[in-house]
């Protein structure tokens, strides 16, 4: 299945460039870690990301010393920014292991030049997440409470609770991204190991390349420990936004207490993570000069996978709609009518501009060929499946069942300040990978070369 | 460390196909301690060169089941008898209730499953060795501080062979 594929893919657009050897796919790869000198611009954007993370640290500083308060968050909508910069989060990192589990066991060589950053990605994406729950508890520093640990106080999380689902899904989906990454990393540490001249950099290397020598041995005990880990890693992508979805649906809210949000919250999640993988590679690819590895092909693949799963979201916002009709429930009728017409009405109407009519123009080829134009479709999803958070979450929670608890949520500058530092820590750490590890997994990209093949006699 | 013997033969290929091909013919004509060293995984390559697998899957399982099941293993005292049991140099909590032997069920399945840890001196040692080119040397200390419970670590790590292939016997 594997070579028809390549065959029917090579007609349009090569996996990898052809003209280069081991040698030199190792040499462009490395050289960007090892010999080429930061740029002005990286140390710019760098600059600016640091800033912003710093920005994060103050605003969450802040609220550990004076409370939750400081938010926009108040009765009846206890559930801010803070759970709905969480869910996108934990959304966007869905991409990666996606592309690193899924795709690996699917044997689509394709994904062999963006699954490093796409993990990368998916652990800063859910470093990022997880800063929201902690910080949302209102105590942070009695946040260790989430987890069973054997309290000689008797304090046990309440095990019947979706929120303490969640503890486990994310830790267990944060703990395999870890290991997969690492894991993926090896080889390619052993590389830059081999090539590092800097004392440093070849003993940071070299401890991290745990003794790798690319011995038959090591290759086939890697493999095994990466198919086990992928096959691990598989059902977290289903899971874990089924899981978060279940803080909702498990409620009963109006707008929350819906089935079809487990497959809904997991095509979103695939969505945005697509998206801020096409953000993050077509800049890159074009400022390092990648384009020979990261080609039209994967652009393309990605834009597609976008264009599914936006139709299922789509799909999930149609029947939402319907069910609010056909249910007959005057409260689930009303939900739908105040999205529409409602105060959060402009929210809502621009969720379903970004999130559903623009990606349309991905049916045409010339555009989604077009790494300009996949870039600014990918901002718009990204904003999109913020929106969509903002209105499961804020939109469900201010009107309910009695009109006398209405009331309305207003975002205060901490919450913006918390928002924009998550992002801007999220490109310190993209920054610093870049050029700490190699991004583009080296040995994934050796096989993908002709000579890699073992030719039978 | 002047070594009389030859300590071994290393060969380079230019492709994949080649590297397999010695490999095999290597092992066929009876040289067991070799090995293959490749940029990139090749497949089959291990099959070659007479890799198998071992029993370490099997006696880690086993292990991790010993110990989930010691770990779940209920006690009923109240807490504040706070009466904790020992194992292996961890503190686990009594339990009152199925769901909170959880974390010390996990310490203790890893504990029993990595009781053994044989992979490790392979793992770690044997690529000092190659770069040394030579074998290594344990201190007394260091040696003890490193003992797995596999004895022949020094003596294994010193023992095999720094080759890639074998020439061909004539």
């Amino acid at each position: 299945m594997d070579e028809q594929y390549k065959t029917t893919v090579d007609a349009q657009a090569p996996v990898i460039e052809p003209g280069y050897t081991f040698g030199t796919v190792t040499e462009k790869i490395s050289a960007i870690v090892l010999t080429r000198p930061a740029s002005n611009g990286w140390f710019m954007g760098f600059g600016v990301a640091f800033m912003l993370t710093m920005m994060l640290l103050y605003a969450i500083g802040y609220l550990v010393l004076k409370g939750v308060g400081i938010w926009g968050v108040t009765i009846p909508v206890g559930w801010g920014f803070a759970i709905v910069n969480f869910v996108w989060w934990i959304g966007i990192g869905h991409a990666g292991t996606l592309i690193s589990a899924i795709l690996l066991l699917l044997r689509q060589s394709w994904r062999n030049s963006i699954n490093r950053f796409a993990e990368a990605m998916t652990l800063f994406a859910v470093a990022c997440a997880g800063i929201f729950p902690a910080i949302h508890v209102g105590r942070p520093w009695l946040a260790y409470w989430l987890f069973p640990y054997p309290s000689t106080m008797g304090v046990w999380p309440q095990f019947r609770s979706p929120l303490i689902w969640d503890v486990f899904a994310v830790s267990t989906y944060a703990t395999i991204s870890a290991l997969f990454w690492f894991i993926g990393l090896i080889p390619d540490m052993a590389t830059l190991r081999d090539r590092a001249t800097h004392p440093i950099a070849r003993i940071a290397y070299g401890m991290l390349s745990m003794g790798w020598r690319g011995s038959a041995r090591h290759w086939h005990r890697y493999e095994t420990a990466y198919l086990l880990l992928a096959g691990l890693a598989t059902p977290l992508v289903l899971s874990v936004h089924t899981v978060v979805s279940f803080d909702f649906a498990v409620g009963i809210v109006p707008g929350w207490h819906t089935t079809i949000f487990p497959p809904y919250f997991v095509a979103g999640a695939i969505y945005s993570g697509f998206a801020m993988v096409l953000m993050l590679a077509i800049p890159i690819r074009k400022i390092y000069g990648l384009e020979d590895f990261i080609t039209e092909l994967h652009l393309q693949n990605a834009a597609k996978v976008m264009l599914a799963t936006g139709l299922i979201v789509a799909y999930g916002y149609g029947i939402e709609a319907f069910m609010g009709w056909y249910s007959g429930d005057r409260y689930d009728a009303f939900t739908l009518w105040n999205r529409l017409h409602g105060p959060y009405a402009i929210p809502y109407w621009s969720l379903l501009i970004c999130n559903i009519f623009i990606p349309q123009v991905l049916w045409i080829r010339k555009l989604r060929s077009s790494p300009v134009a996949l870039f600014l479709v990918s901002g718009v999803i990204l904003v999109g499946m913020w929106l969509e958070r903002f209105i499961i979450v804020v939109v469900s929670l201010h009107r309910d069942f009695l009109t006398s608890s209405w009331g309305m949520y207003y975002p205060t500058r901490w919450d913006w300040m918390t928002y924009i530092g998550t992002i801007g820590m999220f490109l310190a750490a993209i920054f610093l990978f870049v050029r700490l590890l190699p991004m583009i997994s080296i040995f994934e990209m050796r096989t993908l070369l002709p000579e890699a093949e073992v030719k039978g006699e | 460390m002047k070594r009389e013997r030859m300590y071994g033969m290393m060969a380079e290929f230019d492709s994949a196909t080649a590297l397999v091909e010695a490999a095999r013919r290597t092992h066929q004509a009876g040289y067991k301690k070799i090995d293959a060293y490749s940029p990139f995984p090749i497949e089959g390559l291990a099959e070659e060169i007479g890799f198998h697998h071992d029993e370490v899957p099997l006696v880690v399982l086993i292990g991790g089941i010993i110990g989930g099941c010691t770990g779940v293993h209920r006690d009923h005292v109240r807490d504040d008898d706070s009466v904790c049991r020992h194992f292996r140099g961890v503190r686990h909590a009594c339990v009152e209730r199925l769901a909170h032997a959880l974390p010390s069920c996990i310490q203790r399945s890893t504990l029993c499953a990595g009781f053994k840890r044989p992979f490790l001196p392979d793992r770690v040692f044997f690529r000092s060795e190659v770069r040394s080119g030579g074998h290594v040397r344990f201190s007394a200390g260091a040696r003890a501080a490193l003992d797995f419970g596999g004895a022949e670590l020094g003596c294994r790590a010193s023992a095999r062979f720094r080759c890639q292939y074998w020439e061909q016997r004539p």
